[in-house]
């Protein structure tokens, strides 16, 4: 079953075309990347995925497991089991981050029908996820995101994927800003949750996550189209070759 | 001696008159200072906010009566042995003349603003603390100002003096709410115009937490006036709750050197509400530091007013000031002003303002809701996140989770979840 479907997907920001149909399927149990030059609509496809405002989509589908996504608000979509790790998590003062993941682990547990944590239950889940992801626990009492070095606030949001068990994870960009060792720890996190139901949408500039998180399938997004797809091989021949060839290829 | 410190009122009763004939004394020097040309300049600060209308005749006013609480127990009578004093300032003018003649409307000036000479003249009794050299006080001390039922104006009136290398908490609590049983009052304005100056002596410390609670019928203009000597310092966390007309004026006089004061307040703005902030730091000695951080969450059609002026002087070598401020508007209709002054005299300083109004941020909206919560609950996780970096800064637990509920219920008022 595919989880995700996209059909000539087309995008907006304003009066600017940024997506130009992209025509994309997921189905459960894969991890696909998005690699692409700077500019070519990665993140523009995830966030509109996800449902941030400025994105408008003029023409094209978008279907999750089977249903309009489109028609859902950005809650909606991840009580279904959307999940988004932002390339730059936003910072939230005077928000404790403790108390934001509870409120979200219980917002999406009560979309479920199923009970809602208490602040007990829910800490000795969070402590034990924490360590998984060699986050310190003080991250915990300050406010989300404030005062986390690039890395601790990647982490955070893979430390939010693993608590709200998606169906379907997008990461845009998770990679950027990481030394190897958090990219190791982030790449450990992915792949625990990585089994047969999940599927993941990986957006990367570089090829160096995919050789801790190995794709099924990449897909090169250029100039707001999918201009090539393949195996894992296709990440390291776009590592060698640049972005170049592919740029020239969208323009014919 | 700063000649700003010089006593306004001449002293020339050393406890040998009685309480009637000081007060008497009192109220016709201010009358005439409250008359002189100097006050009646039309001061700018006063430019969004209408100056309330008094009577000024002296002897017609009615006044708040001072509860006062040590801690949180209630007691109106000087505790013995006890070190420190709290008392009406009545019975501190009987028991220490001195003091109370030298030190009263010194810091607080008559001839300097409109409204602090109305007060000095119309005032029928005080709170007055007193904290000897020396002195380390653990339990906070409470002071709670409320109305009498009555429509007259109210002009309460707080002084209090910590000696050197003492320290202390005070805990004031403004409770400006009428009596509704007494239908003729719902319909007219109240009027409260009170006064609080406090004076650090060398190396002395106080943490002041100050609560203002309000209802429709109340308009209220307060002053807190504080001169630091050196190496003293004083830090105040400031919470305004409802009221539909509430303005309040820090004046500041960082008078020694490396004199400290950190001023952190928070409002809270139901619809319709007006709020007016001014505060006016004087770094007038080398090596002063003064931060402030002024936060509002302005309601619909509430409007939120900021004036923070930053004086330093040519003798203030080496001072540093720092002045932020943020409205948090919370509908297209909400308003807000600010209006930052900076005044320096000198070259050697470090002075740095912000000054932000805006909605809640859309991209920390968006991160909420693409977590799964729902759009009311977001708004009201950044809400709470607004008012919790200010409780954060609180050092006191009881005070901090006090003002928690306080806070939770107010904004359930403004009509936030």
């Amino acid at each position: 079953m595919n989880l995700l479907e996209l059909r000539n997907l087309h995008v907006a920001i304003g009066d600017r075309m940024v997506l130009k149909g992209v025509n994309l399927e997921v189905p459960a149990g894969e991890l696909h990347a998005v690699m692409g030059p700077n500019g070519s609509g990665k993140s523009t496809l995830v966030q509109t995925l996800a449902g941030a405002e400025p994105y408008r989509v003029t023409d094209g589908q978008a279907h999750f497991l089977g249903s309009d996504l489109l028609a859902w608000t950005p809650e909606e979509r991840a009580r279904h089991g959307l999940f988004l790790a932002f390339q730059y998590p936003v910072e939230i003062p005077g928000l404790g981050n403790a108390y934001f993941l509870r409120s979200s682990v219980n917002a999406i547990r009560r979309a479920r029908g199923e009970a809602e944590l208490d602040a007990a239950d829910f800490l000795s889940t969070l402590r034990s996820e924490l360590s998984a992801m060699e986050m310190k626990p003080e991250l915990l009492e300050r406010s989300v995101n404030q005062g986390f070095s690039g890395g601790e606030k990647k982490r955070n949001e893979i430390l939010q994927m693993k608590l709200l068990k998606p169906c379907l994870a997008l990461l845009d960009e998770t990679d950027s800003g990481l030394d190897i060792d958090a990219l190791k720890i982030v790449a450990r996190g992915i792949n625990a949750m990585r089994d047969r139901k999940r599927g993941f949408l990986v957006v990367t500039h570089y090829q160096r996550l995919l050789d801790y998180v190995e794709p099924d399938r990449v897909h090169v997004l250029v100039n707001g189209r999918i201009v090539q797809s393949g195996e894992a091989d296709l990440a390291q021949m776009l590592e060698q070759r640049g972005y170049d060839w592919l740029t020239e290829l969208s323009q014919v | 001696m700063n000649n700003l410190l010089a006593p306004i009122l001449p002293v020339n009763h050393s406890g040998q008159s009685t309480w009637e004939e000081w007060l008497d004394y009192i109220h016709a020097a201010a009358q005439s200072a409250a008359s002189s040309e100097q006050t009646l300049i039309r001061d700018e600060s006063w430019k969004y906010t209408r100056q309330p209308a008094f009577r000024t005749k002296v002897g017609t006013f009615a006044t708040t009566e001072p509860v006062i609480r040590t801690g949180f127990q209630q007691t109106d009578e000087p505790v013995k042995g006890r070190q420190w004093d709290l008392m009406p300032l009545s019975r501190a003018y009987a028991l220490k003349p001195d003091l109370v003649t030298t030190q009263f409307g010194r810091i607080a000036r008559a001839d300097a603003r409109l409204m602090t000479a109305l007060n000095t003249q119309a005032f029928k009794d005080g709170v007055f603390l007193y904290i000897p050299p020396g002195q380390v006080i653990h339990e906070p001390v409470e002071i709670v100002l409320t109305l009498t039922p009555s429509r007259a104006p109210a002009f309460p009136r707080v002084l209090i003096l910590i000696g050197a290398g003492s320290e202390c908490q005070v805990i004031e609590r403004h409770i400006w709410v009428t009596d509704h049983s007494d239908e003729a009052s719902e319909h007219a304005l109240r009027v409260v115009n009170s006064v609080t100056e406090i004076h650090l002596e060398r190396r002395a410390t106080l943490t002041h937490y100050v609560e203002q609670q309000g209802d429709s019928s109340v308009r209220t203009v307060s002053l807190t006036s504080v001169c630091l000597d050196e190496d003293s310092f004083y830090r105040s966390f400031q919470f305004d709750g409802l009221g539909t007309l509430l303005r309040h004026e820090q004046d500041i006089l960082l008078a020694g050197t490396k004199a400290h004061v950190q001023l952190e307040t928070l409002a809270l703005l139901a619809s319709r509400e007006h709020r007016d902030r001014q505060t006016r730091i004087s770094h007038a000695a080398p090596a002063t530091r003064s931060e402030q951080r002024v936060r509002s969450v302005v309601g619909a059609h509430a409007t939120s007013i900021y004036g923070g002026r930053i004086r330093i002087q040519r003798n203030a070598a080496g001072s540093d000031a720092i002045q932020d401020n943020h409205h948090l508007l919370l509908d297209s209709s909400s308003r807000a002003m600010s209006r930052p002054e900076l005044e320096i005299a000198i070259d050697d300083v470090r002075c740095t303002h912000g000054s932000r109004s805006g909605e809640l941020d859309r991209d920390a909206l968006f991160y909420l809701r693409s977590r799964g919560i729902d759009p009311d609950h977001a708004r009201h996780l950044l809400i709470r996140g607004f008012t919790e970096e200010f409780l954060a800064l609180i050092p006191s637990e009881p005070i901090r989770i006090g003002w928690q509920e306080t806070i939770a219920k107010t904004l359930s008022r403004i009509g936030e979840p």
